[in-house]
């Protein structure tokens, strides 16, 4: 059974990766630059004597280059999951940049995971299949940084729960984590106030619970601060500067 | 424009005695490491172990390759490895020891990158029988902003592959490195102990034995127990299955500086190596350790480094020849008990290798010194490098973070053909580092 990760070179992705790997899980990983992910397939065979084939994607791309991830994907069927940790954000995201970074962030956070999404739809219901998204506690409401980036992973967390609609009448699990501070190169060597998940231990959660349903935050502390600035008084809110 | 994010982080070398804020990139993939402006100044980071300054400078982006930790090929005919220069040893070993297989040399911390052994070019508990990092290192992949990727090895581009083992970072970053593995006898070691009386009788041991691990330890503490020790003397052993994990919690820079000051002085250094000296005599002679905990001691015994709190330490090594060994032992313990010097403890190794680059190699013992810091640990550490270019002596600069330029130009038989050839590779000196600028190669 194969999984495909898309952004599989790094972050959550390649942990994802590593510990489906470990389970002796077949993949297909999608990212931008396969130096990144050969690297990384090899790792992978080398260490658990798994299959894993590295495809260069860029999410950016209008439109995704679907047959080459399929022509790949033809060596590895059946398709089992499809998970998307992928995700960008930006400096220049505030209100007012530019059209150029506007479509980016909106592609590669929106519409590129629900593309994919769509595409492998009807191989994963052939195989009672498992799709997962992952959005971002930026969504909690519109700050003055990440302005696109949060639109469109709130953007995304809708298209889920109509996927969850789909999904109850389909025979697939779809389950979307909303994600804290990670230990990724977003966050690095930063003194924030809230601690830095794993995200092995992020990966090893999503493994373990790859057949449920649902949303869920992670870590799950996260769903308290989630709600606690949710209902803030715009007074306050409007002072805060994160 | 740098792709990937950028910080401006502290660093501190391990020694705790320098420190300094200066930008930082943690690269986790390719297009992040090469983003960077090719003519900016940089300097590659492994785990942040070095005692020096080696992976830091001023106005010099730090690249840490911890990300870059990824095993590329492994042939099973030639059991070598290649894997990239941010893989950890404890990674590697944890690899290795289920398809009986191990890499001979091992420095004492189990989260030093294997990038970082090639830069400082380490040693293991036995170098006069399995040498030194480089010795082991079959082809290594070196990214420079300027000249791009570029593989070396003894046989292909070997100017290269020489001047970056041992060379601290200096010619690029090291992206990949293939290894020689060896076979694993077993997983197991017998580690004996037996007593000397001084760094003599040490030397006489070490000299005359035929093991798998070899060292010893010292009190260096001023008084008359000076150099009484403990010479530690380990061989391959049956013991069953694999041992266990080996449980550790993992010590950095900052970790180890916890305490606000120093618990060690001259009254609880002579009271810890009576202590150790104590246990030496009524312990079993022999114990039977699992291969990783025989090789990483630091890793499950922290006190001793984090005693030295945020005041950090002094560490000195420098390798004698053996002619050399008997006048250098005198010298050090006239210097120690003299000057009331500040010095804790001192080890030996027996050391067999040829000295290239900036590395610590060649034929003789090493000697290594711990200090805490008062008053006059400066002075102290000014006359030992006198004793050491007394001596002939041929100093690690990853374990020095404050020996003059001068010194290390003098103590070190190949200093000038590097510099030379390392100005001939980058006349603009794009790798700098703290270590770099202070002797005198930025």
């Amino acid at each position: 059974m194969t999984w495909i990760i898309v952004g599989g070179s790094s972050g959550l992705g390649r942990a994802l990766a590593e510990r489906f790997a470990a389970a002796g899980c077949e993949l297909v990983l999608l990212s931008r630059d396969v130096r990144d992910t050969t690297p990384l397939a090899s790792h992978l065979a080398i260490k658990y004597a798994v299959k894993v084939s590295p495809v260069a994607i860029d999410l950016n791309c209008n439109p995704l280059p679907f047959a080459a991830i399929d022509s790949i994907l033809e060596g590895h069927l059946p398709l089992k999951g499809l998970l998307i940790p992928a995700g960008v954000n930006d400096d220049s995201d505030v209100v007012g940049m530019g059209d150029t970074t506007l479509e980016y962030l909106t592609r590669v956070n929106y519409l590129a995971p629900c593309q994919l999404l769509n595409h492998y739809l009807p191989l994963l219901e052939q195989n009672s299949g498992v799709i997962v998204g992952f959005g971002s506690v930026a969504t909690a409401r519109g700050r003055s940084r990440n302005a696109a980036y949060a639109a469109a992973k709130s953007a995304l967390e809708s298209y889920f729960e109509s996927l969850a609609h789909h999904a109850a009448n389909s025979g697939i699990s779809c389950q979307y984590y909303v994600l804290g501070y990670l230990d990724t190169n977003l966050a690095f060597a930063q003194d924030l106030l809230f601690p830095l998940a794993s995200v092995d231990r992020i990966a090893d959660v999503v493994y373990r619970r790859r057949f449920s349903s649902g949303r869920r935050f992670l870590p799950r502390p996260w769903y308290i601060l989630y709600r606690a600035v949710q209902f803030l008084p715009w007074v306050i809110f409007k002072r805060l500067s994160f | 424009m740098i792709d990937g994010l950028v910080r401006d982080t502290r660093f501190t070398t391990f020694d705790g005695t320098l420190s300094l804020a200066t930008k930082h990139q943690r690269p986790d993939r390719f297009s992040h490491l090469e983003s960077p402006d090719s003519t900016l100044h940089r300097i590659p980071r492994g785990g942040g172990y070095s005692y020096s300054a080696s992976s830091f400078g001023e106005n010099s982006l730090v690249q840490e390759m911890t990300c870059f930790n990824r095993f590329i090929d492994f042939n099973s005919e030639t059991l070598t490895l290649k894997l990239e220069a941010g893989v950890r040893l404890i990674d590697l070993m944890k690899w290795a020891l289920p398809r009986q297989l191990h890499f001979p040399v091992l420095p004492g911390y189990p989260l030093i990158t294997v990038g970082g052994c090639v830069a400082a070019d380490v040693h293991g508990k036995n170098p006069y029988k399995d040498g030194t990092f480089s010795d082991w290192v079959k082809q290594l992949t070196v990214f420079h902003p300027q000249k791009g990727y570029q593989s070396c090895s003894p046989e292909e581009n070997s100017t290269l592959f020489a001047m970056t083992c041992g060379g601290y970072g200096l010619t690029g970053v090291i992206t990949d490195v293939t290894l020689q593995l060896a076979t694993l006898p077993t997983p197991w070691i017998a580690l004996s102990q037996h007593r000397v009386g001084s760094l003599e009788e040490a030397v006489r041991e070490l000299s005359s034995c035929d093991a798998d691990i070899a060292y010893s330890w010292h009190d260096a503490a001023a008084g008359s127990n000076f150099g009484r020790g403990i010479v530690y003397v380990g061989q391959w052993t049956k013991n069953g299955a694999l041992p266990k994990p080996m449980k550790y919690h993992p010590m950095t820079a900052n970790t180890r500086a916890r305490l606000p000051i120093s618990a060690w002085n001259g009254l609880t250094a002579r009271v810890a190596n009576s202590a150790v000296l104590l246990q030496a005599r009524y312990k079993s002679k022999i114990s039977v350790k699992g291969v990783m905990a025989a090789s990483f001691p630091f890793a499950t015994n922290v006190y001793f480094h984090k005693l030295f709190g945020r005041p950090g330490l002094r560490e000195t090594q420098f390798l004698v020849s053996e002619d050399k060994m008997g006048e250098c032992s005198h010298a050090l313990q006239k210097l120690v008990c003299d000057t009331g010097a500040p010095t804790m403890m001192l080890s030996l190794k027996r050391f067999k290798g040829v000295q290239k680059s900036l590395s610590m190699s060649g034929t003789g013992y090493l000697v290594a010194i711990d200090s805490y810091r008062n008053a006059r640990t400066d002075l102290f550490m000014h006359r030992l490098d006198q004793l050491i270019l007394d001596v002939g002596g041929q100093p690690n600069l990853s374990k020095d973070s404050r020996m003059p330029g001068e010194v290390a130009e003098l103590s070190i038989a190949s200093f000038a053909q590097f510099k030379q050839g390392l100005f001939a590779y980058d006349a603009a000196r794009t790798m700098r580092s703290e270590l770099s600028r202070r002797i005198g190669l930025s």
